[in-house]
């Protein structure tokens, strides 16, 4: 009988305690400070430095998470992309944009205690923008350029332009939430809170990221507990929020599309590249083989960033497409449309395409290869809307692969110059835009106050307002 | 074997834990009277009948005590029906210990029978029933939301005082960097006059921020800094680094000690009645005043409200609140209300419900009211009749400010 009572004592305390951990997780609304969130990713960062440039969009787009967790901007994007004060409190410039005066906010501290100063600022910029004249000032920076730079305050709000101090060890520093506790290229990193952070300490105390991770292998982790942060690619988002997991959707904010070598002569022949273009069912596409992660896209802006794309007709033409491959003789060669072997989504895509194709008469090989292969007459390529302007996203996707610059108008700012430039670059048929996607990731049910800014103000993910609802045991 | 006075702790321990989360049920009389004949039976058929019993109980449940007294006298007058004899002291027959403990679902009798050298253990439950602190009665008090004023830099916490010399009502802003003065003047606030706020060290990325209102003068409190001024002369904000950061909750005395460079009070307050020993750090707190005493709520960092009488260990837990809580007093119903926010975090709109503490179960008094956004600060006004709520409109980004009050009726 005593047995008994010591079982029940027993039952009942640890039926308790697990009613009340339960309950714990879901109380406090406060912030909690402590712990270390466990972020996993699938992009192999080599370099923290904004100036290093690195060749692969899914890298960058990696890359500039990291970066915002170190360093800061003079000028931030709030969610409409209307330039905020940051690094820099106020400004002003003159009536033909030329001349620029940035006040520059007091108290500000590199993680390695020395002082933000206008001399600092401007060494730094004058470095990243060679074509700038900048000069300290007493109450900041001054900015003048030959041109006129009315997106200037854009342009500081990019990574291109933060403010990074390189120590004698050769070590980055900045003015963020967090500094660079170890950094293994490629492999993993660690960042630890700054207690002096201008903004006020971060509340998580670390966070870890482990980079080159596969998709599969990161929502394992998730799903046992070993992440609590996660890429989800966009065809699984819709699986895994089904199978309970908790997930997040962006804006979208990359561009799927068939990039055609120039120079390849399958890829030469205009008619060629439009009926492609015309045999593709996005629809399709994004409905079945991405499992409506992502939306069609006749356009290679989003209507919602340039609000004309309902222009830029995606459904497919069929009749069409026959009508101008049957012209083509004699016969050309079957497409070899590449795309990344260690892309399970582009690969998908890359054979519906194929399936596509084949309903018009086109013959189209798709082949996983690595992109330094040159045997492929078109590829499957990913690209990163930039959402701080129309202008600057048309801008960003010329640079990467559209025609030469000659064949297109200067790229202005109003609507009607942004869009003739991309009914230019779409009518040459050379990219051909298939779907948008978004961003998704899986989150741990500790995971709170999980709040990325919009796609307009960067995408950052702001982790230095998340906080880990788990009782840590260290609030402090 | 163990001896069962040695099962007292843990019992206590789990009578503790039990009473902490379900504090909102109990059995009725007739239920207790049944199981009182019961367990007399059972004693009796292990005493022996007519044995001499030296009989003893102890309550470790959430009983109050005259529902305790009553249940021991109900087990013993089941004893003598039994035929058995009850004595004050030994020697005697058999010994008695009988705990009164509970569980989730039930409460439960316990008893230790003593006899020749063995002991045997013989327990009853007793289903709690549906009672009034479960059921609380329908809200009879009316939570009051009038709005303020709105900005979109934050509101730290506000305070309307009444008309100056010039006859018109005045609005004290607090914020991150300075402490704005608004007149209601032409039937808006406009801006009077504003002063800065001089700190050397960032703030935290929670800044949470006190203002007291006395008569002529503002005391104003944040992490690591205190700031004074003289409300009616010109508005300058004297302002020092004060490591000991002691916050004011009201005008009655309570204060705690802020943490400089965190978000919540590090356990220390004064004014309370509680000794100073060393109380848990808390987010916010709830002072509830009597002639007799004073009966205090902290918010804790772990997402529970503990309520503490005079002692520094908590007599109850009270779960499914959010971080934000204050007490005022409204003169309706108990006098005395908690305002409390709800669970979730900054992304989530948030919501406040009055409460009332009766027999150290918290009692809804009336219906939940709505924000549009999470509650970012919640402190008693300075009447300690209402108290000032900021919240984020999460679809506007702006920070509203908001007094809460309660009426007696409908």
């Amino acid at each position: 009988m005593k047995r008994t009572v010591s079982q029940f004592l027993v039952a009942a305390s640890v039926a308790g305690l697990l009613l009340l951990a339960a309950v714990r997780v879901e109380s406090a609304r406060r912030p909690r400070y402590g712990g270390t969130l466990r972020v996993e990713m699938q992009a192999a960062v080599s370099s923290l430095d904004p100036a290093d440039s690195s060749a692969e969009p899914s890298v960058s787009a990696a890359k500039e998470k990291l970066i915002s967790l170190v360093f800061d901007r003079l000028i931030r994007l709030d969610a409409n992309g209307h330039p905020q004060p940051a690094l820099a409190t106020s400004w002003d410039h003159d009536s033909d944009y030329k001349h620029w005066k940035f006040h520059l906010r007091q108290n500000v501290r590199f993680q390695d205690g020395v002082a933000l100063t206008q001399d600092v600022v401007a060494q730094i910029l004058a470095t990243a923008n060679p074509n700038w004249k900048i000069t300290a000032a007493g109450y900041g920076i001054v900015i003048e350029s030959g041109s006129p730079i009315p997106d200037l305050l854009s342009q500081l709000a990019s990574s291109h332009d933060s403010i990074v101090r390189h120590a004698p060890d050769g070590s980055l520093l900045g003015t963020g939430p967090f500094r660079i506790a170890e950094w293994q290229p490629g492999r993993r990193a660690v960042f630890t809170a700054f207690d002096d952070n201008w903004e006020g300490r971060p509340y998580l105390d670390s966070i870890n990221v482990q980079m080159g991770r596969s998709p599969r292998d990161q929502m394992i982790d998730l799903q046992v507990g070993k992440a609590d942060l996660v890429e989800v690619p966009p065809d699984q988002a819709r699986r895994a929020a089904e199978s309970g997991a908790r997930v997040w959707t962006s804006q979208l904010v990359e561009l799927l599309a068939v990039d055609f070598v120039l120079g390849r002569p399958a890829a030469e022949d205009a008619r060629l590249r439009e009926a492609l273009a015309r045999s593709i069912d996005r629809g399709a596409l994004a409905n079945f083989v991405l499992q409506k992660g992502g939306e069609p896209a006749g356009s290679l802006l989003p209507q919602s960033l340039s609000g004309y794309a309902f222009l830029f007709p995606a459904a497919p033409d069929t009749a069409r497409a026959r009508d101008l491959f049957q012209q083509i003789s004699p016969v050309p060669p079957p497409l070899v449309l590449g795309y990344d072997s260690s892309d399970p989504l582009e690969r998908a895509v890359a054979e519906r395409i194929a399936v596509n194709a084949r309903d018009t008469g086109i013959i189209v090989t798709p082949k996983a290869l690595t992109k330094e292969a040159a045997n492929a007459d078109a590829w499957l390529q990913r690209l990163r809307i930039d959402w701080s302007s129309p202008r600057n996203a048309l801008a960003r996707i010329e640079d990467a692969v559209g025609p030469p610059k000659a064949v297109l108008p200067a790229l202005g700012s109003s609507p009607e110059e942004i869009y003739t430039n991309e009914r230019a670059i779409v009518d040459t048929f050379r990219l051909i835009p298939l779907v948008h996607l978004s961003e998704v990731y899986g989150l741990s049910a500790q995971v709170r106050n999980w709040a990325p800014v919009s796609a307009a103000a960067g995408g950052d993910l702001r982790l230095a307002d998340v906080w880990l609802g788990l009782p840590s045991g260290d609030a402090r | 074997m163990r001896p069962f006075y040695r099962l007292i702790p843990p019992i206590r321990a789990m009578a503790f834990f039990f009473l902490s989360l379900s504090l909102s049920c109990t059995a009725s009389a007739q239920d207790f009277d049944r199981a009182a004949h019961d367990l007399a039976a059972r004693i009796a058929a292990a005493a022996g009948s007519g044995a001499k019993v030296f009989f003893d109980m102890r309550d470790l449940s959430s009983l109050g005590p005259s529902e305790a007294a009553r249940a021991r006298q109900s087990l013993e007058a089941e004893l003598r029906k039994a035929g058995l004899y009850l004595v004050k002291a030994p020697p005697s027959d058999a010994v008695v210990h009988v705990m009164l403990a509970e569980n989730v679902q039930e409460y439960l009798w316990v008893a230790e029978i003593l006899r020749g050298g063995t002991e045997q253990m013989e327990m009853v439950a007793i289903p709690r029933a549906p009672t009034q602190a479960q059921s609380p009665p329908a809200p009879s008090l009316v939570l009051h939301k009038q709005f303020v004023w709105r900005q979109s830099a934050p509101i730290l916490d506000f305070a309307l005082l009444p008309p100056a010399a010039d006859g018109l009502p005045r609005l004290f802003v607090l914020e991150p960097e300075r402490v704005a003065a608004y007149r209601f003047d032409q039937s808006r606030w406009q801006l009077q006059e504003d002063a800065p706020i001089q700190h050397a060290r960032p703030w935290p990325r929670d800044l949470r921020g006190r203002m007291n209102p006395a008569g002529d003068a503002l005391q104003v409190s944040l992490p690591g800094v205190s700031c004074s001024a003289f409300a009616r002369r010109a508005f300058v904000l004297q302002c020092a680094e004060d490591p000991k950061s002691e916050w004011r909750f009201s005008e009655t005395g309570e204060s705690a000690t802020f943490s400089s460079v965190r978000n919540f009070f590090s356990g220390v307050t004064a004014g309370s009645g509680l000794p100073q020993t060393a109380l848990p750090p808390f987010f916010s707190a709830a002072f509830l005043k009597s002639p007799e005493s004073t009966r205090t709520i902290l918010s804790g960092l772990d997402g529970q409200a503990l309520l503490y009488e005079d002692l520094p260990q908590p007599v109850a837990t009270f779960t499914g609140w959010g971080s934000d809580i204050a007490a005022i007093g409204s003169g309706c119903g108990a006098a005395w209300q908690v305002f409390a926010t709800r669970p979730g975090d900054w992304t989530q709109p948030d919501g406040m419900q009055a409460y009332e503490i009766i027999e150290r179960q918290a009692v809804a008094v009336t219906q939940p009211l709505d924000f549009d956004g999470p509650v970012m600060a919640l402190w008693p006004a300075s009447d300690g009749k209402s108290a000032s709520v900021v919240v984020r409109n999460l679809k506007t980004g702006q920070y509203e400010a908001y007094s809460l009050s309660i009426s007696c009726s409908r």
